[in-house]
């Protein structure tokens, strides 16, 4: 069966996240929110960078499950990593954690469980900050991404499929991304094909839409060509999103409009045997 | 949303970093998490939860379970599981409380678990550390079969045994954590929340197996790794690699036990206690999981005194001390032992003839000839009993033996250097047939876009070519429109002109000179009003040497009118053209509606012809434009296809490359000691010959 290969330190996979950073990521989000797609992309980001640290810290520190690559594009492609892993592509998951460029002290009012707010500090690492300016080069960057997902599976054969994170607001201005998309669901390891997941952050308003199976609902055609773009979740990934209680089909995709994506890391298996859940 | 969402690890993460906010429970209120070197809550996360220790204002130590994914009817059977464990008396046993509304995240309560914090390690972990203490690696074996020997005599089972729930107590005891997935005979019924771990299970395990049985499986998987590490440390460097999330075994072992080279080596170890308790598992794969047998320990006391353990190789180590002799330490020259009675009795026989020789020659027996000849024969008997008796010698057998051994291990070593040679060549082969793959459909992917991107401006080349043609067209017609309406509007004057003209007579005009005769000559060349001639030109006579006038007729004609000079001829000229002068005055100076509208439509219609060519033009363009598109969809979609296959092709035969050169590289690596060692133990035997034994029976040294 595809998509069931154990990722262990032996067998890890790899994550590339690619993150929009043109100049139209600085409109601001929309609705209610006054922040803008630039730092609702960033957040994600560092969300999902510290949700891979916790899923794969063990009892002596990070395993390195996974090595993970953070590439925005905008005036450039590139990584968009700062800090100390500045300018590097995949890095081990164990580095990543021990090094965002800071721990930002995050004030935020939160539920007191009675019916009130109250204030409280988090620590939030930030690996990677908001940026915003020029074009949106989304077929390079997924070039970019190809090359690095290519160069992964030369080396690691039998891996879990790479899995690419798209995160933008669609309007690719050089050209249209099918082709290039196509191109990373085209590489394969011996356990499937490489997964392309697509957040879709939009002004364009509508309801959230998490992991839909069709592109009917959906806003606008950015948010189609996106849906269109993403690949099918695989079958132990689409039972836990039913068990975490996403409505899910066969046609059930990594796409998600204006929502959370980090839950996407909560789908992996590590170690345990895929259950057949539902 | 109906189904309970949990929060991730990230989410309790930041939940955690407010204990006073996240815990109602009056012992973990405001309690200390410890941190990791972000500062930030410290986690150790399963595939299910993630667990914290946190540390009471007491001083009392926790391990909080913070769960992230949905367990079916969790409270039912850790509140089923709580009751009937409170009824064992087992060590491996950890207290908890199952806290239904434990913990806050972000507003909402969630389940924990709170446990006792044991201080320990995991077994994988343990085991990096201890691999080499055989005894320390047996003792836990027969700790882990009580162990299970005490679940069993429960009628319990964990679920899920594997390295990460197991953990070792400084005293080398064991701990078993995480009880999501036991069964308790309160639970029968209930089916299983999860299957185990993917490296410990029978592959034929479902969720539907849920009995005191479940564990068994695991159970044998590590006590014979247990085992077999204790018997030769070695396998653990061999038969894994660092980090891997097993012990010596892996699910593929499992699902493929015939195909897999873990168990062939295991099959084959030196000790035979190891190749029953190997072979027994490799039987279990086939059998339902319900009807595995128990765990049956090897029946001793316990493993670590049993010599049988290490028994030697031919250099005299054990075997899993090959691995760590990078060179072998000499061996020292043997040497010939013991001059046994037939030994001596070979001496004698020598000292018996040269003492007869002697003896003969001085008393003069015999010649002295003879004598000599006697001592001689004597010589050589005493050569070729030695001879035999050297042959014989545990010694010379021995050094033959060697001898042969590094022959073979010579041999061997050859053999596993041609087969790790092969399979070194096969997996180049394949990582450049990887690599080809992915050129090749780089290449052709190239080549289409390529293609397409040089037909599709081709394309649009014509096309413009098209468009600029007919914009030209168009201008050529807009041109012609202006020309034709100005030469409408000239005409249009013209008539007016010549109209009005004709209505003006000459002989009405009162002209200075022109009398009836003139008029009438004029009349006679067709020239009646001003609009019947439209100027005057002058011929010279060179016979008179005057000019004669004359007049241009409308018609075309130049006609001389008897009677008119140049005086009178320019007169009229004149008055003609101040009559068309007025009549200018009136004239119109743009089209009438009517004829407009004629001219106009009629070009009206050619533009409109333009236009849907035009517009014919741009749509065949665009549908050779998507038929382009098209066809480059098709082909990247083939290709992707194609490429797909060809990959996972390679891939596969990539990974199940990869333990076939694994094998031949510890093969290699194996026959390379063993090699050495037997050469050592080769060169040992050069003192060993047959001059030596001689002077040996002699000397005694
Ligand atoms: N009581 C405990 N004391 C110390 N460490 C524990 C305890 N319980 C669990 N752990 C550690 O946490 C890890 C994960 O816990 P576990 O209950 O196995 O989670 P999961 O059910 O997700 O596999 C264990 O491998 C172990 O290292």
């Amino acid at each position: 069966m595809a998509y069931s290969a154990e990722i262990s330190r032996v067998n890890p996979t790899c994550f590339v996240f690619l993150v929009d950073q043109s100049a139209s990521m600085n409109d601001p989000i929309g609705g209610d929110s006054p922040q803008r797609k630039a730092d609702v992309v960033a957040d994600a980001i560092n969300r999902l960078l510290t949700e891979l640290s916790v899923k794969c810290a063990k009892e002596e520190g990070v395993r390195d499950y996974f090595h993970v690559a953070v590439i925005g594009y905008g005036s450039s492609v590139g990584s968009a990593y700062a800090g100390s892993l500045a300018g590097r592509d995949l890095v081990p998951l164990s580095e990543v954690a021990d090094n965002p460029a800071r721990v930002e002290e995050r004030v935020k009012k939160v539920p007191d469980g009675a019916g009130g707010l109250v204030e409280t500090t988090t620590r939030f690492p930030v690996w990677m900050d908001p940026v915003a300016n020029a074009g949106t080069p989304m077929c390079r960057a997924l070039q970019y991404a190809e090359s690095i997902v290519a160069k992964w599976l030369v080396d690691h054969p039998g891996c879990f499929p790479p899995i690419v994170l798209n995160l933008t607001d669609g309007e690719s201005t050089d050209g249209d991304p099918d082709a290039p998309a196509a191109g990373i669901r085209a590489h394969a390891s011996a356990d499937g094909a490489a997964l392309l997941f697509n957040l879709h952050v939009s002004a364009g308003g509508g309801e959230p839409v998490t992991f839909p199976d069709a592109d009917g609902g959906l806003p606008d055609a950015y948010s189609r060509t996106l849906f269109n773009m993403s690949s099918v979740l695989p079958t132990d990934m689409r039972s836990y999103a039913a068990t975490q209680g996403f409505s899910v089909s066969d046609a059930t995709r990594g796409f998600v409009y204006n929502a959370d994506i980090a839950s996407i890391v909560q789908f992996l298996d590590i170690g345990t045997r895929a259950t057949d859940l539902r | 949303m109906a189904t309970a969402r949990f929060p991730s690890g990230a989410a309790y993460v930041e939940a955690l970093q407010n204990t006073a906010l996240c815990f109602d429970d009056p012992e973990l209120k405001g309690a200390r998490v410890e941190l990791d070197k972000l500062q930030r809550p410290r986690a150790i996360s399963g595939n299910f939860a993630s667990v914290f220790s946190v540390t009471a204002a007491n001083g009392r130590r926790y391990a909080i379970k913070c769960f992230t994914r949905e367990v079916a009817d969790q409270e039912v059977r850790y509140r089923a599981v709580s009751d009937h464990l409170a009824k064992l008396d087992h060590r491996w046993k950890v207290g908890f409380t199952y806290l239904p509304h434990g913990i806050m995240v972000e507003g909402r309560r969630y389940p924990i678990l709170k446990m006792d914090w044991v201080e320990a390690t995991s077994l994988t972990r343990w085991l990096d550390e201890h691999v080499h203490d055989s005894a320390a690696v047996a003792r836990l074996a027969d700790r882990f079969a009580e162990l299970v020997g005490e679940l069993e005599w429960a009628g319990i089972a964990h679920g899920d045994l594997q390295h990460g729930n197991l953990l070792v107590v400084g005293d080398g005891s064991l701990r078993l954590v995480d009880y999501d997935g036991m069964f308790v005979p309160a639970l029968a019924g209930a089916g299983a929340a999860e299957i185990g771990h993917r490296n410990y299970q029978s592959p034929s395990r479902t969720q539907s197996d849920f009995d005191a049985t479940i564990d068994r499986f695991s159970s044998w998987v590590i006590y014979l790794s247990l085992v077999a590490v204790a018997a030769e440390p070695a396998l653990w460097g061999q038969l894994r690699e660092e980090g891997g999330e097993y012990l010596l075994l892996t699910e593929d072992d499992f699902t493929d036990p015939d195909g897999s080279s873990r168990f062939s080596i295991l099959l084959n170890h030196v000790a035979p206690e190891v190749r029953a308790l190997v072979g027994h598992v490799q039987a279990l794969v086939g059998i339902p999981p319900n009807l595995l047998p128990e765990l049956k320990p090897i029946p001793v006391d316990s493993l670590s005194t049993r010599s049988a353990f290490h028994q030697p190789t031919i250099s005299g180590l054990p075997a899993w001390m090959v691995d760590h002799v990078p060179e072998a330490d000499p061996v020292p020259d043997k040497h010939f032992t013991q001059r046994g009675p037939v030994v001596w009795s070979a001496t004698l026989l020598l000292v018996a003839f040269v003492v007869g020789a002697v003896l003969m020659g001085a008393l003069a027996v015999v010649t002295p000839v003879a004598a000599a000849g006697f001592g001689a024969v004597g010589v050589v008997l005493w050569l070729a009993d030695l001879a035999v008796l050297y042959l014989r010698g545990p010694e010379a057998r021995a050094a033959k033996q060697a001898r042969t051994q590094r022959d073979e291990a010579r041999q061997a070593r050859v053999a596993a250097d041609v087969e790790l040679g092969v399979a070194t060549r096969r997996s180049d082969e394949l990582v450049n047939a990887a690599k080809e793959i992915a050129e090749t459909g780089r290449k052709r992917r190239q080549t289409i876009q390529a293609t397409h991107g040089s037909e599709l401006a081709v394309l649009n080349q014509e096309h413009s070519k098209h468009l600029a043609m007919l914009a030209g067209e168009r201008t050529g017609i807009s041109n012609q429109l202006r020309q034709e309406l100005a030469q409408a509007l000239l005409a249009a004057q013209a008539e007016h002109v010549r109209s009005k003209l004709a209505k003006i007579e000459i002989a009405a005009s009162g002209l200075d000179g022109f009398g009836d005769k003139l008029i009438g000559s004029l009349q006679d060349a067709g020239i009646v009003t001003a609009a019947d001639f439209d100027g005057v030109g002058y011929m010279v006579n060179g016979q008179f040497q005057n000019r004669i006038a004359q007049f241009h007729l409308t018609s075309g004609y130049s006609v001389r009118v008897p009677g008119i000079g140049e005086v009178k001829a320019n007169r009229l000229e004149e008055w003609r053209r101040e009559q068309e002068r007025i009549a200018r005055l009136t004239q119109p100076i743009r089209l009438g509606d009517g004829q407009l509208r004629v001219i106009e439509a009629r070009f009206r219609t050619q533009m409109l012809q333009l236009g849907t060519t035009e517009q014919q033009a741009q749509a065949a363009a665009q549908q050779r434009k998507t038929l382009l598109n098209q066809r480059l969809t098709r082909d990247l979609a083939a290709l992707d296809v194609s490429q797909r296959t060809a990959t996972a092709q390679a891939a596969q035969e990539q990974s199940r490359h990869l333990p076939v050169l694994r094998k031949a590289q510890a093969g290699a690596e194996r026959a390379r000691h063993q090699y050495e060692l037997a050469e050592q133990e080769a060169r040992a035997q050069r003192t060993i010959t047959y001059p030596r034994f001689v002077l040996f029976s002699l000397t005694g040294r």
